[in-house]
Order: structure tokens, then C-alpha cells, then sequence
């Protein structure tokens, strides 16, 4: 009885901090939502796709592993992850078990509220489509950001802190990979700078597909471009990753 | 006064520390900077796809975004990292370390650390803010250029009094900073945009409750001459008093949250 | 006032809320409970004194130090520290008071500890001659020379510990206040550190009031101790006093030639190890000397080895916590 009521307890403390963070995930979303409606106030069919735009934006945002960099980088600097080559395991998927269990958890205690809170918004906009096409373009986003943050955090050990580098390339994603803004509203050369980075994998690209039929042979096109990112990537992962245990071994940890 | 002079003496010392580092010093100050300058390119791309957001052009957006980063990151500087985190000086322990010396609590606070990262912010809105009131400077008189200067003095005592407020929650609850999170910064970014876009009792939240839209939303309207209410025109002259008055309630909470602290107040 | 501290029926007490009666009830009421964490005190110390606080976790010392420094108030009573009430002339006093936390760092964390030595002297209003000659005792007697450029959080705990004291008494305070200092050192700089403080107290009559877990810095330190369990007072007399009264008590460890079977000395209770060739004795010293046990014990077997041990300070204050006075 006695360890029910302690994890009542405990659960109430941390379910204000969820209660917070919720607050402010509905805030964020609700002053898009306001600013797109009135930008758009002559045009309702845009205002009833950019609130689909933002809310789904702000969902896929929830399946991205946001610490990994921090993680790893943390590990690289201190030298503690050559202590941990004695034990069987790896880095990077260590720190991506940990994320994906952040994610879950995160997504049970802040997600779903959200996703409730605007679900009018959502049944009331239809359009929806291809929705196994952006559930296949979320989980190949997932893997491109992981290898993209965890790239930086291998990178610590030239950088040491790498909080300042995590920043830039989080701002880079806010404004390049249409989550807030959609690709097809940036003037000229930013669009033609955001279409060459990957980055628009991460958001624009699942976001276009939910809303409109696409032509097959397009899609496979992405695809295989996403995939030679991911694989880019993954390759560079590799590379500093044994660079970053080289300096680690000779240095002496 | 004396305390300028110590903190002056180190202010000196911390970035010749600082510098020791010169890397992750000019790193972090490119960081902020870049980040800020996402946000004002945000508002750029915005205004050239809808030519202006409720007639608020790209200068008027930065005049009212300039306002607001300007006057919190002034005020970071000093109160960021342990006024506003004071929750981690009390659970450390360190606060009492602070109560044995012959200086305020307070003034020891801000002379802990010195909020070097801000400096990214500062440089970047007063690059903005320059170079947008020369192009509007047909725009201004004299009159505006004093105004602008109180406004600012004014928004600055309130980024400051929010610091100041949200930390001494601390004194009397734990986790204050999530609560900071959401009232201080998640609400301020309504003020990122100008309040006519929202429904109308967002701006009456954000003028009487959460008095974010003092620090830049009226003193922009003045400045901007969009002034269209008599309460608008009041609230913006008043502004730099309202500042005054706001520290002063955030020094009052603060010296009532130590009092609780060492035990006489409850 | 001819006393640097006087307390006079000295109480603080917490309200602390109450956490039976359901679940629910704790929610919606709260019915308080009031802790006395220090009842009634009394105590003076004149100025040059060395006094040990002493007491179990919890007992209200640091309550104590914290309300004789003026970081706390008191519920009820009397404080008067240089003739001052601590807490109203929190600042006024800090002057000519000098605090090391053993647990926690007052230093500057990003910055060299000569930066921070020249930021206090900003900060207390020490002039300049005294400066110099206190940085020269420091760099003297607590090696900070060879860490003189180094940041504070570069510094290993020893040598943040020295630096600490140095800081702490480089305004020449009256009053110093030692929390736990020697806490986590190794026995060479704890030595340098109680040697460092005894001479502080020669030269400057600097009066010290040390809180600490380790009996040997008491020992060794101070020439007073006060013991405060649960809130109360339960010894305040001068250390040699205490080792005195409560010496009654010896072991006695001998080592004998052939084996013993068992031995029946009025005074003396005996264990044996290794087949009687090793005795331990509780030598109860009011009734036998250890001197005529050990002529006693020769009367049978042949002493080859002997070991006696008086009680410490430590030993006294353990039995003390367990037993009570």
C-alpha cells in the first residue's frame, strides 16, 4: 500500500513537468495555426491545409531522436566511450535504444495529448493520402536525422563542445526542411539551397505526400535520393567514428 | 559605485578566462547569432509572400522582433544563468555561500557568471535594428529617437523583473524553471508577431496578465506611428514606466522569497 | 560585550508538513508538525577560542553555524555575534567573518585562483599591504603557488580545499567558521590544513568554530567541544576534560610465549584469539592500572608483545551517539 501511494506521489510530480511541456507543445502549435489562418484569411482551402500542415509537422517532429548528438558527443569528449569497447556493446546503438525509449515515452505523455487536443482540426481538414508512403518517408527521415546528429556527435572530439554546432544545424532545419514554413513559400535561392539539402526529407517531403496523390515514378526517385543520403551519411558516420577512436586509443582515453 | 567596480573588474576577468578557450567562446556567440538570424530570415521570407503581415512590413517586423530580443538578451546577460536558474543555487547548496559575504544576494547572483552568450544576440538585433532605422529614418523625429531610447531602457527593467520573478519562484517551488518555460517563453512568442493577428484576448492576456506585449508590441506601434487606440498610445508612452515599476515588484518578490528562505518569512 | 559569541535560549524550528492521514488528505489539507531543530541553547565563546561543534547527523549544528553566521534566523532567543544580531546585520558582520563549506565551493568556478583572490579583496576592502602579506603566507604555507594560474574547477579536491581556507581568511576575519573542512582530503594536506589553522589562532587570535566527522581534526584542533544531539547541549567542556572523564576505560592486546587457557583479573575482561596465545583485555581503569594487569598476566605466562590502546576522542563521541551521556 504503502509503495502504491510513493508511486502516486512520483507520478503526479512528473506528470506536472508533462503537464508543462504539453501546455507548451499546444501553445506552439496554436500560435501557427493563428498566424497562418490570418495570412491566409482569403483563401480558406489554404488555411485548411496549412493547419493540417502544422499540426502533422508537429507530430512528425515527435519521432525525431533530438538528444543524439548531445549523447554520443558526450561520450566522445570525455573519452568514456572507449571504456565502454570492454563492454559488448556499441555506441550508437546504445544511444539509439535510449532515444527510441525517450521517444515512446515522450510520445505517450506529451504526444498523444497533443494529437488529441487537435484532433478536430485534423478530422476537419480532409485530404489525406498515400499514408503508407509517408509512414515508410517518416521511419527513412528518423534514420537520416539519427546519422545526421549522430555524425555531429562523433565530431566531438575535434570540437569538444558541440552544443553550439548542434544549434546551427537545429536552426538550419527549422528554416530549410519546411517544418514551419513550407518549401514552396521560400523565395528563389533559399528554396533552390533547401531542395539541394537532404534536410527537406525530414519534413517537407513526408508533409507533400500526405496531402496530395503523387506519380509513382516520382516517389521512387525520392526515395532513392533519401536513401543515398542515408547511406552518405552512414558512410561518414563510420569514418569519424574510427578517426574519433583513434585519437581516443593514442591519446590514452 | 562599488558594485559596478567589482563587476566591472570581473566581467574583465571572465573573458580573459573565457578566451582561453577561444574556440568554443566564438562558437557559441556564432550560434546564437545564426539562430537569431534564422528567425529574422523566418520573418523576411513571410513578408516577401505576403508583402506584409496585417500591414506590419519586413522593417516593421524587425523593429518589433528587435525590440524584444534586444531587451532579453541585454538582460541575459546579467540574470540568465543564475538569477533566472537560481532553482540550482538552492539545491547545490551554493546560495549559502553567497549569504556570507558583505554583498546583496542579488548583486552576487549576476556577478557569478557573466552572460557571455548573449552577446551572439545582442550583436545580431543591433545589426538588424541599425540598419532598419536607417532605412526608416524619413520615418522619425526626434521625439521618436527619445522615445525609442526610454522604450528600450523600459523593455530591458522588464525582461530583467521577469528574470528576476521567475527565478525567486524558486524560494518557494521546485521545477520553477518549467514553469518559466511556458509563462515567460512560450507566451512571449505571441509578441514575435504584431497582436492584431490574434484573436483579442490574446493581446488582453498578454497587456494585463503576462505583460509581454509592453516590452515591444505598443512601444513599436509608437515608434512605427500604428497607433489606433487611445489605450494603445497609453500603454507605449508608458512603457518605460511600467518597466521601472515591474523591476520593482520583481525586487520586492525576490527579497520575499529570501526572507522564506532563511526562515523569517513564513 | 567581553564574549565574540553569546547565545542565550537559542531555538529554531521547521514546520514540516505532515504526511499521514491518507492519501487524499494530503492533497487537500495540510496539517503541519514543528521540529525543534534547536531547543533552547545556551553557550559564549570569547575571542581566541578554538571550539569543536560536534553531534550526529540531523542534531541542528549546522543549523546552528548557519543562524551564528546570519544566514538563518532563529525562532526564538538570543544571538549575539561581535555584539551583533547575526541576521539583521548579516552584512555588517560578514566583514569580519570568514565561512569554508567544506561540500560546496564559494570560488569562482570559471576563473584562476588569482582572479578570484583579487576579486575578494575588491569585494572585502583589504588593503593592499595586508593583501600582499597574507597571499605570501598562503603561497607559504598552502602551496598555492603551483596553482596559482589555474581555474578553480581544473583543481583537484585538495587543493581546492586550501584554496577555499585561503579565501576565506584573507580579510583577516575575528570569526572563522569551518564546515566539514578537511572532508574527503588526504592525510597529508588534512595535516597541513589543521597545522595552517592552529597557527592562524597563534599569530592573529583568530577565534575558530569547527564542525566535523572526523574526531582527529577536533583532536587536534580544538581545546573546546560542544556536543549537540537532537536540538540540545549535551556536553560543553574543554577537550582534555572529556578525555579525562571518560578515560576510564583502556584495551589492553598482549601476546604470550604459551597458551592460556582462561585468566580471572578483577578489572579486566578478557577474549582470546589464535588458542589463547593472544589476549585482548577491557581494562576498566578505575579498578586496575593496565601496568599491574600486565605484572599480573606476567605472574602466569610470559608477555612477549604488548599492545595498549587509550580511548580517543572518536571512541568517546561513538559511545556517546549510542549510548547517551
Amino acid at each position: 500500500m504503502h509503495f502504491f501511494k510513493i508511486t502516486i506521489k512520483n507520478s503526479i510530480m512528473y506528470r506536472w513537468s508533462a503537464l508543462f511541456s504539453i501546455i507548451g507543445s499546444v501553445l506552439y502549435i496554436a500560435i501557427a495555426l493563428m498566424l497562418w489562418r490570418f495570412l491566409y484569411q482569403d483563401t480558406p482551402d489554404m488555411v485548411s491545409y496549412m493547419t493540417k500542415y502544422t499540426i502533422v509537422s508537429n507530430i512528425i517532429g515527435m519521432f525525431y531522436a533530438r538528444g543524439m548528438a548531445e549523447r554520443i558527443g558526450g561520450k566522445v569528449s570525455s573519452g568514456a566511450f572507449v571504456t565502454d569497447l570492454i563492454k559488448p556493446i556499441n555506441i550508437f546503438t546504445v544511444s539509439w535504444q535510449i532515444e527510441l525509449a525517450g521517444i515512446c515515452s515522450d510520445f505517450l505523455l506529451r504526444g498523444l495529448p497533443v494529437i488529441l487536443v487537435y484532433s478536430p482540426f485534423l478530422i476537419s481538414n480532409t485530404g489525406y493520402y498515400n499514408i503508407p508512403a509517408v509512414l515508410i518517408s517518416i521511419i527513412l527521415g528518423h534514420i537520416l536525422f539519427l546519422l545526421v546528429y549522430s555524425l555531429l556527435g562523433f565530431l566531438a572530439f575535434i570540437l569538444i563542445e558541440i552544443w553550439p554546432f548542434v544549434r546551427l544545424l537545429d536552426d538550419t532545419i527549422r528554416l530549410l526542411a519546411g517544418g514551419f514554413i513550407p518549401l514552396a513559400i521560400l523565395p528563389g535561392f533559399i528554396s533552390s539551397i533547401a531542395s539541394a539539402l537532404p534536410f527537406r526529407y525530414l519534413y517537407s517531403f513526408p508533409l507533400e505526400l500526405l496531402f496530395a496523390t503523387v506519380d509513382m515514378s516520382k516517389l521512387i526517385e525520392n526515395y532513392i535520393i533519401l536513401i543515398i543520403w542515408i547511406c552518405l551519411f552512414a558512410m561518414l558516420n563510420i569514418f569519424t567514428y574510427r578517426l574519433a577512436l583513434r585519437k581516443a586509443v593514442v591519446q590514452g582515453g | 559605485m562599488e558594485f559596478l567596480k567589482i563587476y566591472g573588474c570581473y566581467v574583465k576577468m571572465f573573458i580573459k578566462a573565457r578566451m582561453e578557450y577561444r574556440c568554443s567562446f566564438f562558437a557559441g556567440l556564432f550560434a546564437n547569432f545564426y539562430c537569431y538570424f534564422i528567425t529574422y530570415t523566418t520573418f523576411w521570407v513571410i513578408t516577401q509572400q505576403f508583402q506584409t503581415i496585417d500591414g506590419w512590413a519586413f522593417d516593421d517586423m524587425v523593429i518589433l522582433y528587435g525590440l524584444n530580443l534586444f531587451t532579453y538578451s541585454v538582460a541575459a546577460t546579467f540574470f540568465w544563468y543564475n538569477v533566472l536558474h537560481l532553482e540550482q543555487e538552492i539545491t547545490s547548496g551554493r546560495l549559502d555561500g553567497y549569504l556570507i559575504r558583505p554583498m546583496g544576494l542579488l548583486q552576487q547572483l549576476v556577478c557569478s557568471r557573466f552572460g557571455d552568450t548573449a552577446l551572439g544576440q545582442i550583436s545580431v538585433s543591433l545589426i538588424f535594428i541599425s540598419l532598419c532605422i536607417v532605412r526608416i529614418n524619413y520615418k522619425m523625429t526626434i521625439f521618436t529617437y527619445i522615445y525609442l531610447f526610454f522604450a528600450v531602457i523600459g523593455g530591458v527593467l522588464m525582461q530583467m523583473g521577469a528574470m528576476i520573478i521567475f527565478g525567486s519562484l524558486s524560494f518557494w517551488m521546485l521545477r520553477s524553471k518549467a514553469l518559466a518555460d511556458i509563462i515567460y517563453f512560450d507566451f512571449r512568442t505571441f509578441v514575435h508577431y504584431p497582436l492584431s493577428i490574434f484573436p483579442s484576448f490574446i493581446r488582453i492576456i498578454l497587456t494585463y496578465v503576462l505583460p509581454w506585449a509592453i516590452i515591444n508590441y505598443y512601444p513599436s506601434l509608437i515608434i512605427l506611428q500604428k497607433v489606433h487606440t487611445t489605450e494603445e498610445f497609453v500603454l507605449g508612452i508608458l512603457s518605460p514606466i511600467i518597466g521601472i515599476l515591474f523591476f520593482m515588484l520583481s525586487l520586492s518578490v525576490f527579497n520575499r522569497g529570501l526572507r522564506r528562505y532563511s526562515g523569517s518569512g513564513s | 560585550m567581553e564574549h565574540l559569541i553569546q547565545v542565550k535560549k537559542l531555538s529554531r524550528d521547521y514546520k514540516v508538513a505532515k504526511r499521514d492521514g491518507g492519501f487524499v488528505k494530503f492533497m487537500f489539507s495540510r496539517k503541519y508538525k514543528v521540529i525543534h531543530a534547536v531547543n533552547s541553547i545556551d553557550f559564549s565563546i570569547s575571542k581566541g577560542e578554538l571550539v569543536g561543534f560536534v553531534g550526529p547527523n540531523g542534531a541542528g549544528k549546522s543549523t546552528t553555524i548557519k543562524i551564528l553566521a546570519g544566514i538563518l534566523s532563529s525562532t526564538s532567543g538570543a544571538v549575539f555575534v561581535m555584539g551583533n544580531d547575526p541576521f539583521k546585520k548579516r552584512k555588517q558582520n560578514a566583514y569580519h567573518i570568514g565561512v569554508v563549506f567544506g561540500q560546496r565551493t564559494q570560488l569562482w568556478w570559471d576563473l584562476p585562483i588569482c582572479d578570484t583572490f583579487k576579486l575578494l579583496k575588491k569585494l572585502y576592502k583589504v588593503q593592499d599591504d595586508i593583501y600582499e602579506k597574507n597571499i605570501s603566507l598562503f603561497k607559504g604555507y598552502l602551496d598555492l603557488e603551483s596553482i596559482w594560474n589555474q581555474p578553480v574547477r581544473q583543481l583537484s579536491l585538495g587543493q581546492r580545499m586550501k584554496a577555499e581556507i585561503a579565501a576565506a581568511i584573507l580579510h583577516n576575519p575575528e570569526l572563522l567558521f569551518l564546515d566539514e573542512p578537511t572532508i574527503g582530503l588526504d592525510i597529508v594536506a588534512k595535516r597541513q590544513i589543521r597545522e595552517f589553522i592552529l597557527k592562524l589562532n597563534h599569530e592573529y587570535q583568530t577565534t575558530v568554530v569547527l564542525t566535523s566527522h572526523d574526531m582527529k581534526d577536533i583532536e587536534e584542533i580544538c581545546d573546546r567541544i560542544i556536543l549537540i544531539d537532537k536540538g540540545v547541549i549535551v556536553i560543553d567542556c574543554p577537550v582534555k576534560e572529556l578525555k579525562h572523564s571518560y578515560n576510564k576505560m583502556a584495551i589492553v592486546k598482549v601476546n604470550l610465549n604459551e597458551p592460556v587457557r582462561a585468566f580471572n583479573i578483577t578489572g579486566a575482561k578478557g577474549i582470546s584469539e589464535a588458542n589463547g596465545l593472544i589476549w585482548s583485555f577491557e581494562v576498566d581503569k578505575t579498578v586496575i592500572t593496565t601496568g599491574h594487569l600486565v605484572f599480573e598476566i606476567s605472574k602466569i605466562a610470559e608477555v612477549c608483545d604488548i599492545e595498549i590502546k587509550e580511548l580517543a576522542v572518536e571512541d568517546i563521541i561513538h559511545d556517546i551517539y549510542i549510548n547517551g551521556v
